[in-house]
């Protein structure tokens, strides 16, 4: 049993697949690094300058653990369009995979100093492309669709363990998230999907005929739970996966259309992406059609 | 040969650590047993991998709420800052603005986040047009919301508001600048 187990652990995290798979996370995880950090540009003084709206000293206290490399560099607005700069060029380096490794690791190391310079204005979707990223930077995310592999091609399969810790996190997500709102009555007794889209700060668009029913607000409370329950456990029956990854991607285009949660839908649909089969084409009429332009 | 094998045996121990730290200490349905704030906390902290994942659970906010700040100046007059109301900016502005929503909403107006309040008065104190002779005498930050009522009591349409005099509103700090009477 013990053995058997071990098999399927070292299968699951250590049996090669194709390297396509980590380099698309690359690319997708790359650009959202890339959009989150250029729609902080405006505010960028306000938010982590020595004039923001809070300092790091208010927040930690005298005994700060966390690597913040603004405070390091003396905390001044340069330090910040300093760190800043040198984060815009390390992850578009790292998103066409241009000295992929060293530049992972700078757009990580660089994306936790300002994380950790202010963490009052942070969301999900953040410590979501930190777990990503982290885990790409071990990953060998730079081995196709990138410069380097262009230079110095490498073999086409791999180890997939960071990405499979990639899917484990996301599938983690899904299955907490369920689970605490099975905690709550409001997702228990249908009308939390009716709290929610009636948050003003979050409104985008509206659908009245089932915005203003409130039997269709709560199919949509439980529908939403119910799926999230399916992505954090379910996700792994090989048959399920795909019907799963598209409603899922359609579960986020709907928040996405009608809440205002910057960025976070487009996140977990790319955390979806990287749920998919490894031997299943992503593409498939693309794939066919680059197959019939080689024979 | 013993490269490899190092290199997995590493891989493997990360695997082990971060699932645990996971179940340990992320997962809502962690043991009880568990003290927390061990060494699977300190994993997750040292390499920036905390993580929370409670958006609207266990229930979504029930409070349309934002904050502002009555300015005062010596002469007596006061006007009304209002930080970042996203539902009255243009869409696009609203992807941009949500930093600036999270911080007022989600920290500054909480209680347990007193220790940021002095600041984010200071921030305001900076933000706002200099009068001359005429100082900023006080700041004073008031959070003002409207609590979403049961729909089976009373259903709101979708895109509803309510006017801002209908708003319940609460003072929850001060500050008072000292050179504001003498100009020194």
């Amino acid at each position: 049993m013990i053995r058997k187990l071990i098999r399927m652990f070292d299968k699951f995290f250590f049996h090669p697949i194709p390297i396509t798979g980590v380099a698309r996370m690359r690319i997708l995880i790359g650009i959202m690094v890339l959009i989150q950090a250029l729609t902080l540009l405006p505010g960028l003084e306000h938010f982590f300058g020595p004039d923001a709206f809070v300092s790091t000293y208010s927040l930690y206290g005298p005994d700060a653990p966390h690597l913040r490399l603004i405070d390091w560099l003396g905390g001044s607005n340069r330090a910040v369009r300093a760190i800043f700069g040198i984060h815009l060029i390390a992850a578009f380096c790292f998103t066409i995979g241009c000295f992929t490794r060293t530049s992972g690791i700078i757009t990580y190391l660089t994306l936790i100093s300002i994380h950790h310079q202010n963490l009052t204005i942070l969301n999900s979707g953040d410590t979501a492309l930190r777990f990503a990223l982290f885990f790409l930077i071990w990953s060998p995310a730079g081995g196709a669709w990138s410069v380097d592999s262009r230079k110095k091609p490498t073999t086409s399969d791999h180890a997939p363990w960071a990405l499979r810790m990639i899917q484990i996190q996301t599938a983690a997500i899904y299955l907490f998230t369920a689970i605490s709102k099975l905690n709550g009555q409001s997702w228990r007794d249908g009308t939390a999907a009716y709290y929610a889209t009636r948050l003003w700060d979050f409104e985008r668009f509206g659908f009245d005929p089932v915005f203003n029913s409130l039997t269709a607000m709560k199919w949509i409370t439980w529908a939403s739970v119910g799926l999230e329950l399916a992505l954090g456990t379910l996700i792994w029956i090989p048959s399920l996966r795909i019907p799963l990854i598209l409603s899922g991607i359609a579960f986020h285009l709907g928040i996405e259309f009608s809440m205002n949660i910057p960025w976070f839908e487009w996140i977990m649909i790319i955390l979806l992406v990287g749920m998919w089969p490894a031997n299943r084409t992503f593409f498939p009429l693309l794939s066919r059609r680059m197959k019939s332009v080689q024979s | 040969m013993r490269t490899p094998d190092i290199r997995k045996t590493v891989v493997i121990a990360l695997i082990l650590i971060h699932l645990s730290a996971l179940l340990l200490e992320v997962a809502p349905f962690k043991p009880k047993a568990y003290p927390g704030h061990g060494f699977f906390a300190f994993y997750l902290q040292s390499t920036a991998l905390w993580q929370d994942w409670s958006m609207f659970s266990p229930d979504p906010l029930r409070l349309n709420l934002h904050v502002e700040a009555k300015v005062r100046y010596r002469n007596g007059r006061e006007t009304t800052y209002a930080l970042p109301r996203l539902h009255q900016l243009p869409l696009w502005e609203r992807v941009v603005t949500e930093r600036y929503r999270k911080w007022a909403v989600d920290w500054l107006r909480m209680d347990e986040n007193r220790h940021i309040w002095a600041d984010g008065a200071q921030f305001i104190l900076r933000e706002i047009p200099r009068i001359q002779n005429n100082p900023v005498e006080s700041i004073r930050l008031f959070r003002l919301w409207h609590e979403i009522e049961d729909p089976r009591t009373r259903f709101r349409e979708w895109g509803y508001r309510v006017p801002d005099p209908e708003l319940t509103g609460y003072e929850f700090h001060t500050l008072q600048i000292p050179d504001a009477g003498g100009g020194r």
